[in-house]
């Protein structure tokens, strides 16, 4: 089931989603409802499937992403997505930051109580 | 254009809301998202799956109006107050009677740059409204003319008969609403659309 939108984990997933579809794009070449749904499985990603497709437009658009019909095993056709060169530059700058930033945060969350509280 | 997919009645009733709202959006993100949310329609609620996975489906893809604000471009999701929609609205109904001509003109160019009209916004707003009120200004400034073309003459022996060379009343009339009318109805529907954000 697609999580409900919070406010916070909204302003959370702005910016970051699209690195996780350029991750699992890392991994294989996915059709849509494939890449969708395997995001949508994963707890607060995504608010509904359909706005995936917005997402993968654009990163197609930037470059960051091919798209391309393949027709396997007598199944209908279907549009693959995979990620490209610049895709796996921006994934690499985004894994560096995501590290950086993630332990930044961990160290705040995790600093000592108020005295007395 | 691609043909239909085959999906169930349900999923084809969310195709159809789906365009609808899409309407406002450009035709680049447009084309590919519809493209995309067919496939993945017919793929997840095809003509032969059951009601509860069809239900099942639309409720995970999301409702078409969130799909459709989230393929927005950028930049015009957070949208401000729409200055350059209602410059254009002014020029195009006003323009003609400060600058003639000109003033509809440079309404017509803000008409086309915006982003919160759809293509048929903008066709109406250009092809309805050439000249704006203006237009009515300058049929007023013409319509004396044709009632001084008003005459009458009597010959010897003869009733007195009068007459008018021009057009008759009932078509200045309507030809004036029209004019009056057609920029009135597209003043408000291109400003609803504004209030939609």
């Amino acid at each position: 089931m697609v999580a409900p939108p919070r406010p916070g984990l909204t302003e959370l997933r702005r910016g970051v989603v699209e690195f996780c579809v350029l991750a699992l794009l890392d991994t294989a070449d996915r059709y849509g409802l494939e890449l969708v749904r395997t995001l949508a499985a994963m707890d607060g990603l995504v608010t509904s499937e359909g706005t995936v497709y917005p997402l993968l437009n654009r990163l197609r658009e930037g470059g960051l992403v091919a798209t391309d019909w393949r027709q396997t095993d007598g199944t209908r056709p279907r549009k693959y997505y995979a990620i490209t060169a610049d895709g796996r530059s921006a994934l690499a700058r985004f894994r560096a930051d995501w590290v950086r930033f993630r332990e930044g945060v961990d160290r705040v969350l995790a600093g000592p109580a108020r005295p007395g509280a | 254009m691609t043909p239909s997919p085959r999906v169930h009645p349900l999923a084809e009733r969310f195709r159809r809301q789906l365009r609808t709202a899409a309407r406002e959006l450009p035709a680049r993100p447009r084309r590919p998202l519809l493209e995309a949310i067919d496939a993945h329609l017919e793929e997840a609620a095809g003509p032969d799956a059951t009601e509860l996975e069809v239900r099942t489906a639309l409720e995970r893809l999301g409702s078409p109006e969130a799909i459709v604000a989230a393929a927005q471009p950028e930049g015009t999701r957070l949208r401000g107050a729409p200055v350059l929609e209602v410059a254009a609205l002014l020029l195009l109904s006003l323009g003609s009677l400060v600058v003639p001509v000109l003033g509809w003109l440079v309404g017509a160019v803000l008409v086309l740059l915006s982003t919160r009209w759809t293509r048929v916004d903008k066709l109406l707003g250009i092809l309805v409204w050439p000249g704006g009120f203006g237009a009515l200004w300058l049929f007023g400034l013409a319509a004396p003319g044709v009632h001084s073309a008003f005459s009458c003459s009597q010959l010897a022996g003869q009733p007195l008969r009068c007459g008018s060379s021009g057009p008759p009343l009932a078509l200045v009339v309507l030809l004036s609403v029209v004019l009056l009318g057609a920029p009135l109805l597209v003043l408000v529907r291109l400003a609803g659309r504004l209030r939609g954000g």
